[in-house]
C-alpha cells in the first residue's frame, strides 16, 4: 500500500481533510471509516462553509437560493439542508433549446451552475448533444456527464477532468480493507494489475460508469474494458426520455427531432442490427477467451446477474480465477433482488463471496458506499446525508433510524454545487454499526420515491435507449 | 406518525368504523381506516333489484330530497361537515380559510342543492329521459319510451374541491343509480359526511343506501380487481390524475366503460389593446388576478398562462412588466374568502422559480413567493412547467397574433378567458377546433357550472345515464307475419 499515507490521530486527519476533503483516497479506507462522530461534525461544517464560500460567488443558481433562504453562512449542518439542489435544477433548460440546437443558450445557462469559466467556449456548428459535450471537452477542463428522466428532459451534470480522476480513486479506495475485514482486498496498481474488465453494457459514453471505464483504459491499459456494445449514445438517450413523456400524453408524432440525429438513422439500424450478435460473441469471448483469468466484472446487479444465469444456462460454472472481483450496484430493474442472485453470480464465475463489493452510488454522487458485512451501505464522511420526508422536505432528526428521501451534500464537488436531493427512498441509521465503521449507514432496501420526474436508474436505462432506437427507425 | 384521523367506510348507508389500517396521507400527516379489502363485498350492490325501489321516487320527489339535504348540509350546524373541514385542514392542498368558504358555499341561494340549481341540471337531460319512459312514435309507425337508466358506477373523484362529491350525489340521485366513491387522499371528508348526514336525515331512504364511499390506495389491485370488473360495476367516471386513469385503464374491457374527466388547465387570450389605456389595463389585470387566484389555483378552470398581443421590443416589454406588475398587486388585492397566500409553497415548485434564474434571458419574475406571482416571458416561450403553475403563479406570454397561442393549444385546455368581449366571436370556433370545450369572459374562468352547462366538452349527465330503449310493435309489418300467413307444407 505504497500510496498511502502514515495514520494520524483523529484530529490531525480530520484538520488535513478540512484543508483538502479530496485527500480521504490519500487515507487507508480503516482511518476514514473511524473518525469519531464529533471529528466528522466538525469535518462536515468547516468544510460545507467553505465549499459554501468558494462556490456561491460562481455558481448563480446557489446564490439564488442561498438569497431566497436567507442563508449567509454556514454555521450548523442544518443551514445546508435549504441549499440542496433537486435534480430538475439540472434539467431547467427550456427542451425548445435541445430541439432547435440552440447550445450557445444551452452553454450560457450551464456557466451558471459551474464554477469553469464558459464564456469563451464556442459552439459554432454545433447541433447534437454529443458535439456540445465533444465541444466542452474540446475548450474547457469539463468532461459533462449525464442522466435521465422520466420527465423527458436530461439532465446535465459540469464536472471536470479533476473531479473525475477523484471519482475514479474514489472507487479504487473503496476495495481496501477495513481492519481486518476484506484483508485481501488492496487497490489495483497500474503497471502492475492488468486486469480485463466484463461490464455488460455500452462501453463508452458520458454517463459516469462510461467515464470510469475511460480513466481505467487510460491508466492500466488499452482495450482492458470489454463490453458488449460500443457506446451509448446522449442523442439517443436524450430521445429516448422525450418518446416516454411525449407517448404518456399521446403525442409521439409532434416530436421534434433534430435532422441530424435522422440522419444517422443507418447507422443506428446497423447498431441495432448488430447489438444481439455482437452480445453474443462478447459472452463467447468473455467464456472462452479469459477461462480461468483474473478479470473484473462490473455492472447493475440486474446486467450481471444475468449474464451469470446466461453462463449456467449454458452449463459454464467457475469461469474465472478465483481472485477475480465483481462490483455491483444499481439494483434490479424491478426492484426486487432475486432469491439466490449471489449464489448464482459466485458459482458461475468462480468467484468467491468475499471478492464481491456490492455498492450503492447514483451519478451525483462522487464516492460509493459499499455494503458491508451487516448488509449496511457506508457512505465515506466526504458525504454529508440528510433524510428528508418524502411530502414536505422537511430535514428528519440526524438520530436514531429514520426512513424518506436521501439528500446529501457531496464535500467532493469543487467546482459545482454538491448538494443534491435525490428520488431514493432510505433508511438511514444513525446508530452504530456493529461492522464497526463509524458513521450513518443505509439499510439494504433502497427504493424510488414515486413522482412523475422518477429518474430512470441505469437499472432501466439500457430498455430506454432500445425505445429511442425503435422510434427513430420507425418514424 | 401519529394517526389522528380515522376515515369509516361507508357501504350501502351503514358505517363501517373498525379502522385497523393506518395509511400515510399527505404532507406527512397518517390516517387510519377499516381494511377495505376486507369489507370489499358490502361495497357491492348484491342484487340489481335494489335499485328497483328507486323507481318508486318521482324525480319532484328526489328534487324534494335533494332540497332538503341541502338545508342540512350547513357548515354551522352539521358536524359532520365540521370533521370533514378538520380533515381537510390536515391533507388539503388549500388554506383553511379557503376550505372554509368552500364549505360554506355549499348550501343557500344559487347553492348545488338549490331548487332551481337541480331543475337547471334536470334539463341538461330532459326530465321526460328520467322521470319515466320518453314515448313518441317513430317515422316508421313503432311506438318507442326512451329512458336514462342509472347503473352500478365507480366514482374516481378529485379532491380540490368538496363541491364535486356533492356534484356526484346529484347526478347519481338524478340518474337513480348506484355510485360508489373512491375517497381521494385530499378531500378525505366530504363524501363521506355527505353520507352521514343522509343517515341523520333518512336511514332507510333508497337514496341514502344507493351511496357508497370508501378509502383504498390507488392501485390496490386487490380492491381494483373486484370493483373494476363488468360483474361489479357498469361504469367508472374518474377525474383527473394521469397516475388513477392508468390504473382504470388496465381493467377496461367490453362491459366496463369509462367516462373520463381528465386533467385539464386553462388559459387567458388577451387583446394587446388592454395594454393600451389605464382604465383596461387595470381592468384586464383585475379580471386575470381573479382567474388566476380564485381558490388559490388550485382548479383545472383557473389561468396558468396569459397570452397577450404584444411586441417585444423594449416597448412592448415595458408595457409587459407594468401589465405583470398589475396582475401581481391584483392577485394581492383578492379577498380572503376567496384567495389568500399559501401556506405551503412545495419545495419542487419553490425550486422551479428559483431556477428562472439560470434562465434569466427568457423570463423574468415578479412575486414568486408565498404571494404568487407572475412569469413574464421575454421571448414569447411559455415555461416548460406550465402545466404545473400553482400558487397562484400566471405565465404572462407576449405573443404576435393569437396564431401563435393557436398552435399551443390542444384539448388538455379546458377554459379560455377571453378579453375583450368581442374576442371571443373571433375566437371560439378557432379555439374549439383546436379542442378547447369552454370560452368564456375573462374574470369569470372559475365561474364554471359545470352541472348545467357541458363538462369537459361531455353532456355529463346524459354520458353517465346507460340509455335503454323500449319498443311497441305491435303496429309494425314484420317478416313473421307474412310467413304465419302462408300455408305450412306438410
Amino acid at each position: 500500500m505504497t500510496d498511502i499515507a502514515e495514520p494520524l490521530a483523529d484530529v490531525e486527519l480530520v484538520d488535513a481533510l478540512i484543508a483538502s476533503p479530496e485527500s480521504y483516497v490519500d487515507r487507508s479506507y480503516t482511518d476514514i471509516f473511524s473518525i469519531s462522530d464529533a471529528e466528522r461534525e466538525r469535518f462536515w461544517i468547516e468544510s460545507a462553509r467553505r465549499r459554501f464560500e468558494q462556490l456561491r460567488p460562481k455558481i448563480g443558481m446557489l446564490a439564488t437560493l442561498a438569497e431566497r433562504q436567507g442563508i449567509d453562512r454556514i454555521d450548523t449542518i442544518d443551514d445546508l439542508a435549504p441549499l440542496l439542489f433537486k435534480i430538475s435544477t439540472y434539467n431547467s433548460y427550456p427542451l425548445a433549446w435541445l430541439e432547435k440546437g440552440d447550445f450557445a443558450r444551452l452553454t450560457r445557462w450551464l456557466d451558471k451552475l459551474t464554477a469553469v469559466d464558459l464564456s469563451g467556449v464556442d459552439v459554432t456548428g454545433v447541433e447534437l448533444i454529443e458535439e456540445w459535450f465533444a465541444a466542452l471537452k474540446r475548450q474547457t477542463r469539463l468532461v459533462m456527464s449525464y442522466s435521465t428522466t422520466t420527465s423527458g428532459k436530461m439532465a446535465f451534470l459540469p464536472r471536470t477532468t479533476t473531479e473525475w480522476m477523484l471519482y475514479w480513486r474514489g472507487g479504487q479506495w473503496r476495495l481496501e480493507p477495513f481492519g481486518e475485514e476484506r484483508r485481501h482486498f488492496r487497490r489495483l496498481q497500474p503497471g502492475v494489475d492488468k486486469i480485463p474488465i466484463f461490464f455488460p453494457g455500452p462501453k463508452g459514453g458520458n454517463r459516469p460508469f462510461n467515464i470510469n471505464l475511460a480513466i481505467y483504459e487510460e491508466l492500466y491499459g488499452e482495450n482492458l474494458v470489454q463490453a458488449p456494445s460500443d457506446y451509448m449514445d446522449a442523442d439517443l438517450m436524450s430521445l429516448a426520455g422525450r418518446i416516454q413523456e411525449a407517448s404518456k400524453k399521446g403525442e409521439e408524432a409532434t416530436l421534434a427531432i433534430n435532422p441530424r440525429l435522422i440522419a444517422r438513422k443507418d447507422e443506428i439500424a446497423r447498431m441495432k442490427a448488430e447489438g444481439p450478435a455482437q452480445y453474443a460473441a462478447w459472452v463467447d469471448k468473455l467464456i472462452n477467451g479469459h477461462k480461468g483469468q483474473r478479470v473484473w466484472v462490473l455492472g447493475t446487479m440486474g446486467s450481471v446477474h444475468a449474464l451469470a444465469r446466461q453462463l449456467l444456462e449454458s452449463g459454464t460454472t467457475g469461469a474465472f480465477a478465483a481472485d477475480s472481483l465483481i462490483s455491483v450496484g444499481g439494483g434490479f430493474p424491478d426492484g426486487v433482488e432475486p432469491e439466490n442472485w449471489q449464489e448464482q453470480v459466485y458459482t458461475a464465475f468462480g468467484i468467491p463471496a468475499r471478492n464481491m463489493n456490492i455498492d450503492f452510488g447514483m451519478g451525483e454522487m462522487m464516492s460509493v458506499a459499499t455494503r458491508c458485512p451487516h448488509l449496511h451501505y457506508h457512505l465515506p464522511p466526504t458525504t454529508i446525508p440528510f433524510v428528508l420526508d418524502p411530502d414536505t422536505d422537511a430535514v428528519r432528526p440526524r438520530e436514531g433510524s429514520q426512513t424518506g428521501r436521501l439528500a446529501f451534500l457531496d464535500l467532493l464537488a469543487s467546482t459545482y454545487w454538491g448538494g443534491f436531493v435525490s428520488g431514493d427512498l432510505v433508511t438511514l441509521n444513525w446508530d452504530p454499526c456493529p461492522c464497526g465503521r463509524t458513521g450513518a449507514h443505509l439499510g439494504s432496501e433502497i427504493g424510488k420515491i414515486k413522482e412523475d420526474g422518477e429518474k430512470i436508474g441505469c437499472a432501466g436505462s439500457a430498455q430506454a435507449h432500445d425505445d429511442a432506437t425503435e422510434f427513430l427507425l420507425e418514424n | 406518525m401519529s394517526a389522528n384521523f380515522t376515515i369509516p367506510i361507508l357501504a350501502q348507508g351503514e358505517l363501517i368504523e373498525d379502522a385497523d389500517t393506518v395509511f400515510s396521507g399527505r404532507f406527512g400527516a397518517s390516517f387510519t381506516a377499516p381494511d377495505p379489502t376486507k369489507h370489499v363485498n358490502r361495497l357491492l350492490l348484491q342484487n340489481r333489484n335494489i335499485l328497483k325501489e328507486l323507481y318508486a321516487l318521482s324525480t319532484d320527489d328526489i328534487v324534494d330530497f335533494l332540497v332538503e339535504l341541502g338545508h342540512r348540509l350547513d357548515l354551522d350546524t352539521n358536524p359532520h361537515l365540521k370533521w370533514a373541514l378538520e380533515l381537510n385542514h390536515a391533507f388539503s392542498d388549500l388554506p383553511p380559510k379557503l376550505c372554509e368558504s368552500s364549505y360554506r358555499n355549499l348550501t343557500g341561494e344559487g347553492g348545488m342543492l338549490s331548487r332551481d340549481r337541480i331543475e337547471a341540471v334536470i334539463k341538461t337531460i330532459g326530465r321526460e329521459h328520467i322521470d319515466g319512459w320518453a314515448e313518441q312514435t317513430q317515422y316508421n309507425g313503432r311506438h318507442i319510451g326512451v329512458r336514462a337508466i342509472g347503473v352500478p358506477t365507480v366514482h374516481v373523484i378529485a379532491g380540490n374541491a368538496p363541491g364535486i362529491a356533492i356534484i356526484t350525489f346529484i347526478r347519481n340521485a338524478l340518474l337513480r343509480g348506484y355510485a360508489l366513491v373512491k375517497v381521494p387522499s385530499n378531500e378525505l371528508g366530504a363524501a363521506i359526511a355527505l353520507g352521514k348526514t343522509l343517515i341523520d336525515m333518512a336511514p332507510d331512504h333508497p337514496l341514502t343506501r344507493t351511496w357508497s364511499a370508501a378509502y383504498w390506495r390507488g392501485g390496490d389491485t386487490a380492491i381494483e380487481e373486484k370493483l373494476y370488473h363488468p360483474k361489479n360495476f357498469d361504469r367508472v367516471v374518474a377525474w383527473g390524475g394521469k397516475a388513477s386513469i392508468t390504473h382504470i385503464a388496465r381493467y377496461l374491457r367490453p362491459g366496463l366503460d369509462l367516462v373520463m374527466f381528465d386533467p385539464k388547465n386553462s388559459r387567458a387570450f388577451i387583446r394587446g389593446s388592454a395594454l393600451d389605456d389605464e382604465a383596461s389595463l387595470s381592468e384586464a389585470a383585475m379580471r386575470l388576478a381573479a382567474d388566476v387566484g380564485y381558490l388559490n389555483q388550485v382548479g383545472c378552470a383557473n389561468a396558468r398562462l396569459a397570452f397577450i398581443e404584444c411586441d417585444t421590443d423594449a416597448a412592448g416589454l415595458a408595457k409587459l412588466r407594468r401589465f405583470g406588475q398589475r396582475v401581481f398587486d391584483s392577485i394581492q388585492r383578492l379577498p380572503a374568502s376567496i384567495s389568500t397566500p399559501s401556506e405551503r409553497l412545495t419545495s419542487d415548485f419553490a425550486s422551479k422559480l428559483d431556477e428562472l434564474s439560470l434562465l434569466d434571458e427568457e423570463y423574468e419574475l415578479i412575486g414568486g413567493d408565498r404571494r404568487g406571482g407572475v412569469i413574464l416571458s421575454l421571448n414569447g416561450e411559455p415555461v416548460d412547467f406550465a402545466d404545473d403553475l400553482a400558487f397562484r403563479t400566471v405565465n404572462i406570454i407576449p405573443v404576435s397574433s393569437f396564431d401563435v397561442a393557436l398552435r399551443r393549444t390542444t384539448r388538455d385546455v379546458q377554459t379560455v378567458g377571453v378579453y375583450p368581449e368581442s374576442l371571443r366571436d373571433e375566437l371560439r370556433l378557432p379555439l374549439a377546433l383546436h379542442g378547447v370545450q369552454r370560452v368564456t369572459s375573462l374574470g369569470y374562468m372559475l365561474n364554471y357550472d359545470s352541472l348545467t352547462v357541458p363538462h369537459d366538452g361531455t353532456e355529463a349527465l346524459r354520458r353517465m345515464a346507460t340509455w335503454v330503449v323500449s319498443e311497441d310493435c305491435a303496429a309494425v309489418p314484420e317478416l313473421w307475419q307474412s310467413l304465419l300467413a302462408e300455408p305450412v307444407e306438410a
